[in-house]
């Protein structure tokens, strides 16, 4: 037994004092760290959304995503962000989305994937410090009912030799803003529900309650009588 | 004196701990499709490596001989946890490029072997030396075989483009086959070097 | 059930850990001279690879992540410290841990071995203690908890498929290398060089896995 227990204290002490010395060390070294992480992350949102300064965490059923503000004192969003996920050739593509108050696409920015090296990778690759990748620069300002690849019969340019990529990343930008779309529910969103009635020749106008357009809507006239019962306060 | 300079000296080619010795091999193959990152896996290792020859060279009384292993273990251990931490914080791009190899520095045979073959029975100055010259060994091997790799496959050296627009990478090279092909040329390279200089130590 | 067939057949085909992740190949270009070594050289690190992913789950899940499962802070919490859980973040010993834990792993398979197949022992003679340092072992740990953070059950499975894709790459390896015995290799490839060159043709044959979907 002593044999046993001598060495086996001996390898604790040892342990002690390495566990010791990185515990210091990770003290030191966890804020920085911790710091790039959240720089990385934030670099990607303001890459796709570069009018929004307040990204606030949303979630509508099992969608995460960021609501852009222009500023604190901001009531209406300037756009989304969300996380598009596209099975690809060799690996699960991840790309930030960010997307206009309605629902154009305001840029990508593709933040993960393993493709082929020098065919679907040329999905990120930019001819300069600073440019962004002419692939991702194809998504700016589309609709997402119009990101097709050509050959599905749609505007965006695949890669040379990368159809699967290519189709994967159009797919899942297509599909991840639209599902949010819905999710969210129009282009006026449910900030302004209870709001004044809109003006059916101004369907999109932000400032008024997109369920008084609905016909016999038993809801707006509740709604618009509920107002009027508590005294105009919204 | 001597020794020691031959400590040094020894990493590059007669004792190359990657060509000749046949150690290390798993992140050679793997970190070396670019220059840059053989670069800093060639760094990190020696660090790891030169640190953990000088403390066990220093606490030889200190270990029992019977757990010698696992105490070598815990010490390189706590050296490459160090690196990991210190490689996040303060160049994360590398720290991602490299991946999981950077933990796996601690089961890198060259850093256990050499501390049981040469730290465990040497003076502290030799063991520094041969952990300076085994960790400048494995460097330049990295160095050299990402800098091939990157060349054929990517058209660059160290991210600056050496070969025209004109000139379509054999990406192969890039990828996990060619990384076996280069080195097994890499190998039969070094050795015929051995041989040359053998003979020519042999005819003088 | 279709998720943990996607891993298997991932590690074992498409992601193999030697001819795609480069790991385990230390013993991959030493053991790999006859078949009968190589067999049971890969029985013994299948064998290590399905504990130490099991036990390194448990490790990494109740005593290093932070979070509730934590074991450190359910003691706390139960002494009546206010603590939040995420304080008990100690992921950055993962490294330690790990490896004590693989190295007294190996310890223990080689008892087993003495006792109940010596003969196997004796074939693998130094080649056992050093599937400590297969850098495949750890890799598969990290690669459970850090890179993919499996739960329990898909990360015991991805140890056993790793184990079993080096077992495939050893003994096609050493098929090989037994007919190669006879061939005529120019003198400077003799060994490792040409060992590393079949690899290569063996990695590239593999590289058509890479597409696999089902």
């Amino acid at each position: 037994m002593k044999s046993i227990l001598r060495p086996g204290l001996v390898l604790m002490a040892y342990g002690l004092i390495a566990g010791l010395a990185l515990g210091f060390i990770y003290s030191k070294a966890a804020p920085k760290i911790a710091a790039q992480e959240e720089a990385a992350r934030l670099a990607a949102i303001t890459e796709v959304l570069p009018e929004a300064t307040i990204f606030d965490p949303d979630t509508a059923g099992e969608f995460e995503y960021l609501t852009g503000y222009a500023d604190s004192t901001a009531t209406q969003p300037v756009g989304y962000v969300v996380t598009a996920y596209g099975a690809g050739f060799s690996s699960t593509i991840r790309t930030v989305v960010g997307l206009n108050a309605d629902f154009t696409i305001s840029a990508i920015e593709i933040v993960y994937q393993a493709e082929t090296p020098g065919l679907g990778d040329n999905a990120v690759k930019s001819p300069g410090d600073g440019v962004e990748p002419p692939f991702e620069v194809q998504f700016d300002t589309r609709s997402p009912d119009d990101i097709k690849v050509d050959k599905d019969g749609g505007p965006i340019v695949s890669l040379t030799g990368a159809t699967i990529t290519s189709r994967a990343i159009a797919n899942s930008v297509a599909k991840t803003a639209n599902e949010l779309k819905l999710a969210i529910g129009g282009s006026t969103g449910f900030l302004l529900r209870g709001g004044p009635k809109c003006d059916p020749k101004n369907p999109n106008d932000p400032n008024c309650d997109p369920d008084s357009l609905k016909p016999d809507s038993a809801t707006a006239d509740t709604q618009a009588s509920d107002k009027e019962a508590s005294g105009g306060e919204l | 004196m001597k020794k020691t300079f031959k400590d040094i000296t020894k990493g590059f080619l007669i004792e190359n701990p990657v060509l000749v010795l046949a150690l290390g091999l798993c992140p050679t193959l793997a970190v070396t499709s670019s220059a840059v990152n053989g670069l800093g896996m060639g760094v990190a290792a020696t660090f790891v490596l030169v640190m953990s020859n000088l403390i066990i060279s220093l606490i030889k009384p200190l270990v029992p001989a019977k757990i010698r292993i696992p105490i070598f273990i815990t010490v390189i251990a706590t050296f490459v946890t160090i690196v990991k931490l210190v490689m996040a914080a303060y160049v994360p791009a590398l720290s991602q490029a490299l991946g999981i190899f950077i933990p796996l520095i601690v089961v890198n045979c060259i850093i256990l072997g050499r501390a049981e073959a040469f730290a465990s029975k040497h003076g502290v100055l030799r063991s520094l030396a041969d952990g300076i010259g085994m960790g400048l060994g494995f460097t330049v091997t990295l160095i050299l075989l990402g800098m091939f790799r990157e060349l054929l496959g990517n058209g660059t050296i160290f991210g600056t483009t050496i070969m025209g627009a004109s000139y379509k990478p054999a990406l192969l090279m890039i990828l996990p086959p060619g990384a076996f092909l280069s080195l097994g040329m890499m190998v039969a390279g070094s050795r015929w070097l051995l041989e040359k200089t053998a003979r020519k130590g042999a005819k003088s | 059930m279709t998720n943990l067939l996607v891993i298997a057949i991932g590690a074992i085909l498409i992601n193999n850990f030697v001819l795609s992740r480069f790991l385990g190949l230390c013993p991959f270009v030493g053991v790999s001279k006859k078949t009968e070594t190589a067999i049971g050289m890969g029985m013994a690190v299948i064998f290590v690879m399905t504990l130490a992913s099991a036990v390194t789950w448990v490790i990494w899940t109740y005593f290093l992540s932070p979070g509730e499962a934590n074991l450190f802070w359910i003691i706390a919490h139960a002494l009546g410290s206010e603590t939040p859980a995420a304080d008990f973040d100690l992921r950055y010993l993962e490294t330690i841990a790990f490896i004590l834990v693989i190295a007294s792993l190996v310890q223990f398979v080689e008892l087993v071995l003495k006792k109940a197949a010596p003969a196997l022992y004796e074939a693998l003679g130094i080649f056992l203690p050093l599937i400590t340092t297969n850098c495949a072992i750890l890799g598969v740990a990290e690669l459970n908890t850090m890179t993919e953070g499996y739960n329990f059950i898909e990360s015991l499975v991805h140890g056993i498929a790793a184990g079993v894709g080096f077992t495939l790459a050893l003994i096609m390896m050493s098929g090989i290398r037994e007919k190669l015995e006879f061939a005529p290799v120019p003198r400077l490839l003799k060994g490792l060089p040409i060992a590393f060159i079949i690899s290569g043709l063996m990695s590239m044959a593999f590289l058509g896995f890479s597409g696999l979907k089902f």
